[in-house]
């Protein structure tokens, strides 16, 4: 009896050990970065959250495809390139700030809504074979993008904006500075403090799910012991108080980072709203296309459409996505700013535990905070560790694309290890 | 019983490109009556449910003759979606059910309780959200319906298997025009009691009114349920009659029908002494769709021996198992010696060659020449036809040329010359090259495993006159697994039919039809437990 409770601890251990490898690793490596880079805590926590927020919906774009059976979907990219399309329209016509960007979004939508239908075309002639597809159409698309902007404006295309322009008048300059009133907009509108923000986000998780619990209590007997969420949230808020109020550091730290109430609430409602459609019949039928085209389609499920659709939220929600990265920037090179947003975001999202099986917004949050720490702390560890900046540069680009293989190799390795065990 | 027939059959006819698999069929369904579908692999079952189902292989092949009439109306179904909205359902042999959703969400796939949320309103029907409870509550129902117990909101991963099928089913009845239920083999992977269960939830389905098509192999079964049955052969109805009327061996005489001319048997009577070259026992090999759980037999040196049974039951998963391409356990003993198989290529290396039934897949090389494919196994296992160098050899296509060009003569391969790509050649030459490749390697004892399949008559004679060539000239045992029984019975000594995964008996060629149609149907199982006592 007792071995086989010791047995079976040491199982779950290795089954919590091996499902959770890559995001486990992560962890480590951020740990150890965060040690040998040496940096004040204010400026560590400043540039995480600003990252954060800046990267958030671009990795959130990414998890409708993997419920659709389709992996990680590259062509993001096309995405990313309708944003950029909508802002250099609205800098065309001269409109600035918050109202520049909303315009910028509005020429995106049909864009990006037209791009992921191309896509999800092509997604649907070359079935088993999306995620190789999708990075070389980001390549295809780049091509046509930098005939059209390159060559195309000034000569064909006019460009009312001549600061757009090259001196020669042909082909957009780069990189493009948005106006001083766009750069920003969205996140100047109303800011807090992060000590504020997190005290306000665990009081509303708490009264939240204490309000679903009272409802419940109307309608059925509550199993106090399966209220999870609840403990974790009142937990989460006691320990952060007293975490704040031990630790002047740390106090310090948060108070110190303003974060952007606006965009946080944007992407508050998107990753909302891509909640809620898990739970209609359109997700439904999306989760369903996901485990079995044949089956699906055998119940009088259209695939085939639905694997366009959410191609087309997709690429919808990279859009946005990358209009709320470059307003926070305040410029983007004109021909490269889209070329990294597919693998980036996707290295992001698989560091937070996710696989091209599965994904869900605690992965795209918890990625983007790991990915994005160590996207700070590795140049600045590598300055400490070597007296070199540039080894710490290399690094960082070497771990992007060491992750997505990494990731990768263990998703097929997870998946030989399953069928062993099921041959035994 | 109402007087007016629910589904009507009249005189439907198929052909693919010319080959006639459905020959008149005619038969008449009531409501509230189970009919079983009883034949052969290949009968034109799985066809005759095509055309009722209206899926495309029919209509990209030239559509069908005939008339269906349901409910007294002449209908042309054209596509399943069709089929469903008259109120025919399917159970397929294979499951049809997502392993992450629950039972619920399963039984109630895309007929999902919604209910309109603020976002439907504007944007339509897509964004309604699911109602969890009145699904669960249907799923529910529809189980209490079949009077299962199987908690609706546990994944069907999480399942066993046994419990799959009835879930299909209650999805099935949960349609709430369901009329016309068809069971495709449905009780394959069950176990006894799960079977019987099964039996008990159909009975109900079937009290309700609905009508149930029920094709199945297990005889037994068979008399138990249905009011009548129904039997192909070759595509043509040989048979409709009342359960109550007819008995187990009638309809096991005739399924497999066909009288065989004893002047074709050619090795019933040959007295082999008691050497046995290879011994399998307790035989399981995993392979997907051919599963065999426990297969025993012995192989007398010198014999032709048979491996038959109906499709999906593991006759083909032994050989594959022998040669390492599916895991397997078990104990095979060859000369005397336990044989490793689970290392692939070491039946080759002690002496076995294989014929393999997946001739594209595995059996060759389809770019390369006649020559390098008929020596490549012997090159490979045995290093001959090489030039040796040092540290890596050569492939010699001077030494093998005389044995290639003697075996094309031998054989009859009709090409244009040793040098022709394998790809361009029909199915029986391609054959022919595969059985010369496995002789090539001189082998003790040669496993075929369909070996004429999908080849025409000529070629297939050619090829059974050689393989009893070989086994009388050369002495070479034979291991043949084959589909088509009166393949098996025209050349072998003896025939040992797998059903279910286990050996259900071993029969002379001679034996009565009635013996092989029941150990093929599983009702061998008794008999051969008693065998195994003696």
């Amino acid at each position: 009896m007792e071995h086989s409770e010791k047995t079976n601890f040491t199982g779950l251990l290795k089954k919590i050990l091996v499902n959770n490898a890559v995001t486990i690793l992560f962890v480590v490596i951020c740990i150890a970065g965060i040690v040998l880079a040496d940096q004040p805590m204010p400026y560590v926590v400043g540039e995480i959250s600003s990252r954060l927020f800046r990267n958030l919906i671009l990795i959130l774009a990414l998890l409708v495809p993997v419920w659709a059976g389709m992996g990680m979907n590259f062509s993001i990219v096309l995405g990313a390139m309708a944003a950029q399309i909508g802002i250099m329209v609205s800098m065309n016509f001269s409109v600035t700030g918050v109202v520049g960007l909303v315009l910028a979004f509005i020429v995106s939508v049909p864009l990006s809504l037209f791009f992921g239908n191309l896509t999800g075309r092509l997604f649907n002639h070359t079935k088993g074979q999306e995620m190789i597809t999708g990075m070389i159409l980001g390549f295809f698309a780049k091509g046509v993008y930098d005939l059209v902007f390159m060559f195309l404006c000034g000569p064909v295309i006019p460009v009312k904006n001549q600061t757009l322009l090259l001196p020669n008048g042909i082909g957009l300059t780069t990189p493009i500075n948005l106006d001083g009133e766009t750069k920003g907009a969205m996140n100047k509108l109303w800011t807090i403090s992060l000590e504020k923000a997190l005290y306000i986000i665990l009081i509303l998780a708490t009264v939240f799910f204490v309000g679903q619990l009272i409802f419940k209590m109307k309608k059925e007997k509550i199993d106090w012991k399966k209220q999870y969420k609840l403990y974790i949230a009142v937990f989460s808020l006691v320990g952060y108080h007293i975490l704040l109020t031990v630790s002047e550091t740390v106090r310090f730290a948060l108070n110190f980072t303003d974060v952007p109430v606006v965009t946080g609430l944007l992407i508050g409602a998107v990753g909302l709203a891509i909640n809620f459609l898990s739970r209609t019949k359109l997700g439904s039928d999306i989760h369903a296309v996901g485990q079995s085209q044949t089956i699906a389609v055998s119940m009088g499920i259209p695939a085939d459409k639905i694997r366009i659709m959410a191609i087309m939220i997709s690429t919808l929600l990279a859009a946005l996505g990358q209009l709320v990265f470059i307003q926070d920037i305040g410029n983007f090179t004109t021909y490269t700013a889209h070329e990294n947003v597919g693998t980036f975001s996707i290295a992001a999202l698989l560091v937070g535990g996710a696989s091209i099986k599965k994904a869900n917004i605690g992965h795209a949050i918890l990625g983007a905070l790991l990915f994005h720490t160590m996207f700070i702390i590795s140049p600045l560890a590598g300055k400490n560790l070597f007296d070199n900046a540039q080894l710490g540069e290399y690094f960082r680009v070497f771990v992007c694309y060491a992750v997505i293989a990494v990731a990768l190799a263990l998703h097929a390795w997870k998946q030989i290890m399953a069928k062993k065990a099921e041959d035994n | 019983m109402s007087s007016q027939a629910l589904l009507h059959f009249k005189n439907i006819k198929k052909s693919f490109s010319g080959n006639v698999v459905l020959d008149g069929v005619n038969f008449e369904i009531y409501p509230g009556q189970v009919v079983a579908l009883a034949g052969e692999n290949g009968a034109g079952k799985s066809t005759l449910m095509n055309i009722l189902f209206g899926m495309s292989v029919i209509h990209d092949t030239g559509g069908y003759e005939g008339e269906i009439i349901f409910e007294g109306k002449n209908v042309q179904i054209q596509s399943p979606q069709e089929a469903m909205a008259l109120g025919i359902g399917m159970v397929h042999q294979e499951f049809m059910l997502l392993p992450g959703f629950t039972v619920a969400r399963n039984i109630k796939l895309n007929r999902e309780n919604l209910v309109p949320s603020v976002v439907s309103r504007i944007a339509g029907k897509n964004y309604e959200l699911l109602d969890q409870g009145a699904i669960i509550g249907d799923a529910k129902k529809a189980l209490k319906r079949l009077g299962m117990e199987i908690n609706p909101q546990t994944t069907v991963d999480k399942l066993p298997v046994g419990h799959m099928q009835f879930v299909e089913i209650a999805r099935e009845i949960d349609k709430k025009n369901l009329k016309l239920l068809v069971l495709d083999e449905p009780t394959a992977v069950l176990t006894e009691s799960e079977a019987e269960r099964f039996l008990e939830c159909i009975r109900k389905v079937a009290d309700e009114g609905i009508a149930v098509i029920f094709i199945s192999h297990r005889l037994d079964e068979v008399m138990e349920l249905a009011d009548s049955v129904v039997i192909l052969r070759d595509g043509q109805m040989v048979f409709s009659e009342k359960t109550a009327n007819t008995n187990k061996h009638e309809i096991a005489e005739l399924m497999v029908g066909r009288k065989l001319e004893a002047e074709s048997l050619i090795n019933v009577n040959r007295n082999l002494p008691e050497d046995y070259i290879l011994e399998v026992s307790h035989f399981k090999v995993n392979m997907p769709g051919e599963k065999s759980k426990d297969v025993s037999f012995r192989v007398k040196r010198g014999e032709i021996f048979g491996i038959g049974g109906l499709a999906g039951h593991g006759k083909t998963s032994i050989s594959n198992g022998i040669f390492g391409m599916y895991p397997a356990t078990g104990t095979v003993t060859y000369e005397g010696k336990q044989l490793q198989y689970g290392r692939v290529g070491e039946a080759l290396k002690k002496g076995m060659a294989f014929v393999s039934e997946d001739r594209k897949g595995v059996g060759l090389l389809l770019e390369e020449p006649i020559s390098l494919n008929m020596v490549y196994t012997d090159m490979r296992v045995n290093r001959h036809f090489l030039k040796k160098y040092v540290f890596f050899s050569q492939f010699d296509s001077q030494s093998s040329g005389q044995i290639v060009d003697e075996m094309i003569r031998e054989l009859d391969i009709r090409c244009t010359g040793p040098e022709q790509p394998v790809g361009r050649l029909s199915g029986g030459n391609q054959q022919k090259v595969c059985v010369a490749r496995a002789l090539i390697t001189k082998p003790k004892i040669l496993f075929v495993s369909e070996p004429t399949r999908g080849i025409d008559i000529g070629a297939k004679q050619i090829l059974l006159n050689y393989l009893v060539k070989i086994n009388k000239e050369l002495g070479i045992t034979i291991v043949m697994t084959s589909s088509e029984l009166n393949e098996l019975r025209s050349v072998c000594d003896r025939i040992a039919i797998i059903g279910q995964g286990i050996v259900q008996g071993i029969l002379k060629p001679d034996s009565p039809n009635v013996d092989f149609a029941l150990l093929m149907s599983g009702e061998g199982k008794e008999n051969s437990n008693d065998r195994n006592k003696e």
